[in-house]
């Protein structure tokens, strides 16, 4: 699971820095709107980097529990273990 | 002696159906119909004698619920099938299909279901249609709302129908309404008849080669917003042709996406907002197109939003060498009050610019000239049309300017006089027997962002309650930054000078506050003295002069304060400026 969190953390940072172009790296501790100033844009760009990366499906009514960096990374790593072992890349 | 300004569009020939469901009707006789593409770039075909098939099936289920014709049926539902089951449902039971839009993902629910809920009262929606997914996330909404029959999945509908139904229809009936702001302040239903819909679609329709089976479509926008669901769905299903449909959310996240579909279905036509040229310009990489092939597309509309001159040379220059040939793009213009499309550039022609009168530096784009139907002048204040090259309000009139907002007859008389619709754009006609409209800002407050019509309010009220800035002293305004390419959001808030709340902070919970309010990120937010912000002699805030005093450098707080106050204000704010700039 480790390895998912860590992977998981680097995407989001990887597309802050490379598609999103924010100035400051996004730590766990972050909220998504109000300290990164996500705006919709920027949240579609997220969730879809870390589906497309760990083939797994965040649906619209996580928003309710998704406040920060920290909440994204657990709920990318929930869906990894739950998914069936045939999703995973080969 | 210069002429008037009052531009007439070709004659229109009567469209070939008195009804949307008539269009579809025939379409469905053929062997065309609509392709969704996913993120896997996989598709799914559904012609359309399978989504008329469908459709019927859906009216029957809603009669069965208990709709009635001329009920106004709400659609909150993503691109794919279930959406044309829902809209092309409610046309054939009569209803009046509202299409709203979805919530954001991972965006905040509150101001959704508010805004939302709000949208469902101004209609008076009698029933929303939602699927499984997103309708798990409504529940706030509809309880908000309380729609006489409340909230019903689609594809449950469609699959437990025992029957199909097609009810008789005029031109003259209401077919569908879409709001032409999202705002929760003052949220204004657009209502559209068949006949006004039916006009648009044949004037667009007149620019795209009739029976030519090659021509095909792909697009990417909204299907709750008019350029994507007048302009680009219903016109196909008339003309009718082959049309491959993105869901929004797929192209704002991987944009590449859009440009490979063209390539890959050979599409000929294609439209989009300004910015969405910006951001394939921002956010493709060549690699992402390995092998793509953009030759094939004619006409690359451009409208819903202020045209760059800019974004339209670079986009042409970047994707030349993928075959993307600068002809193809045509600045359009257009508004929800006027169905769609007002004034079209001449196809295959490339962009012509010019400056607007009294000094201006900024180029701006030329939107062409009215549509088969319509007629466009310019007029003062006093409603009287001004001559060539002045700069007037903008006023349409023709066939496809609305029935008037839904229920809101004030609203409507304010907007349309004498069958003039007044745009509230700002504009002027050139000089010559060849003039072409330009549009150079708006009399009415709005911002326009990625295409989407916001009332200032919106954005203010945001701000409510922030330590550090005074009560209702703020303005939201939009404008187009120095080397940006689209229309950006600024905040111009004055200080509370009594709270010893350092700027950054504040600045920084204007920004937040915004965000997670509007789903909207500020391009900036100037922190002012008080007293700033240039107000009516009622006191009303002037949102278009301060952001006017604001560009010539002219913003000043009143002369009272003192010069050192000054000094350490312009300097807070400069810094404010620079440390937003960054992010």
């Amino acid at each position: 699971m480790d390895d998912v969190t860590g992977e998981a953390l680097s995407e989001i940072r990887r597309v802050a820095r490379d598609e999103l172009a924010l100035s400051r790296e996004p730590a766990p501790p972050d909220d998504l709107i109000t300290d990164l100033h996500l705006d919709s844009v920027g949240l579609l760009t997220l969730v879809v980097a870390l589906e497309d990366r760990f083939r797994v499906r965040l649906d619209e009514e996580d928003a309710a529990r998704v406040r920060t960096v920290a909440d994204l990374v657990a709920l990318v790593a929930e869906r990894v273990q739950s998914a069936p072992a045939q999703a995973e890349p080969t | 002696m210069s002429a008037l300004a009052h531009l007439r569009g070709p004659a229109l020939a009567p469209p070939r159906h008195a009804t949307i469901c008539a269009a579809l009707d025939e379409a469905a006789r053929g062997s065309l119909g609509l392709t969704f593409i996913d993120g896997r770039e996989d598709e799914l075909s559904l012609p359309y004698a399978a989504l008329a098939r469908r459709a019927r099936a859906a009216a029957w289920a809603l009669a069965d619920k208990g709709v009635l014709p001329g009920d106004r049926v709400a659609i909150i539902l993503p691109t794919g099938v279930g959406f044309m089951d829902a809209f092309f449902g409610a046309l054939y039971a009569g209803a009046v299909p509202v299409p709203l839009y979805p919530p954001v993902r991972l965006g905040r629910l509150d101001e959704y279901h508010a805004r939302t809920a709000s949208l469902l009262r101004a209609c008076g929606a009698k029933l929303l249609l939602t699927d499984s997914r997103v309708g798990r996330l409504l529940g706030r909404t509809v309880e908000m709302a309380r729609p006489a029959l409340g909230a019903l999945q689609i594809n449950a509908l469609v699959e437990k129908a025992r029957g199909e139904l097609a009810l008789p229809a005029l031109g003259s009936d209401l077919a569908l309404i879409q709001f032409s702001s999202g705002t929760t302040v003052d949220p204004k239903p657009v209502a559209l008849t068949h006949a006004n819909v039916l006009a648009n679609v044949a004037a667009i329709d007149s620019f795209i080669p009739p029976g030519d089976a090659s021509q095909s479509g792909v697009s990417w926008l909204p299907l709750y917003h008019d350029m994507g669901l007048i302009g680009c769905l219903l016109e196909a299903v008339v003309h009718p042709g082959p049309l491959a449909l993105l869901p929004p959310e797929l192209f704002l996240a991987r944009p590449a996406l859009w440009l490979r579909a063209i390539s890959k279905k050979k599409a000929t036509i294609s439209v989009a907002p300004n910015f969405a040229f910006g951001l394939c310009l921002k956010r493709i990489r060549d690699e992402d197109l390995a092998g793509v092939d953009l030759s094939s597309w004619k006409l690359a509309l451009n409208g819903a939003e202020p045209i760059s001159p800019l974004v339209l040379h670079r986009f042409a220059e970047r994707f030349a060498k993928f075959g993307f040939d600068e002809r193809a793009l045509t600045p359009v213009y257009g508004l929800s009050e006027a169905s769609l499309a007002v004034t079209f550039c001449p196809p295959w022609r490339a962009a012509r610019t010019t400056r607007a009168p009294g000094g201006e530096t900024r180029d701006l784009v030329s939107v062409g000239v009215p549509v088969p139907g319509a007629e466009v002048r310019i007029a003062g204040e006093d409603g009287a049309t001004l001559p060539q090259g002045a700069v007037g309000r903008v006023l349409v009139r023709g066939p496809s300017v609305m029935h008037g907002y839904f229920g809101r007859p004030e609203a409507t008389a304010q907007a349309v006089h004498a069958g003039w619709l007044d745009t509230g754009d700002l504009g002027f006609i050139t000089e010559g027997a060849d003039g072409e409209l330009f549009l150079c800002g708006r009399a009415k407050d709005l911002v326009i962002l990625r295409g989407r019509n916001h009332a200032p309010h919106e954005f203010e009220e945001a701000l409510d309650g922030i330590a550090g800035l005074r009560a209702g002293c703020a303005v939201a305004v939009g404008t187009v930054p120095d080397g940006a390419d689209s229309e950006s959001l600024l905040l111009l808030a004055e200080r509370d000078e009594a709270a010893a709340r350092p700027d950054p902070a504040i600045t920084d919970e204007v920004m937040g506050r915004v965000a997670e309010r509007t789903g909207i990120r500020p391009h900036a937010v100037h922190l002012l003295a008080p007293g700033t912000l240039p107000r009516t002699s009622s006191g009303k805030l002037r949102r278009g002069e301060a952001l006017r005093l604001l560009l010539a450098g002219e913003l000043r707080p009143p002369k009272d304060v003192t010069v050192l106050g000054l000094l350490g204000e312009t300097g807070r704010s400069l810094a404010a400026y620079a440390r937003v700039k960054l992010s």
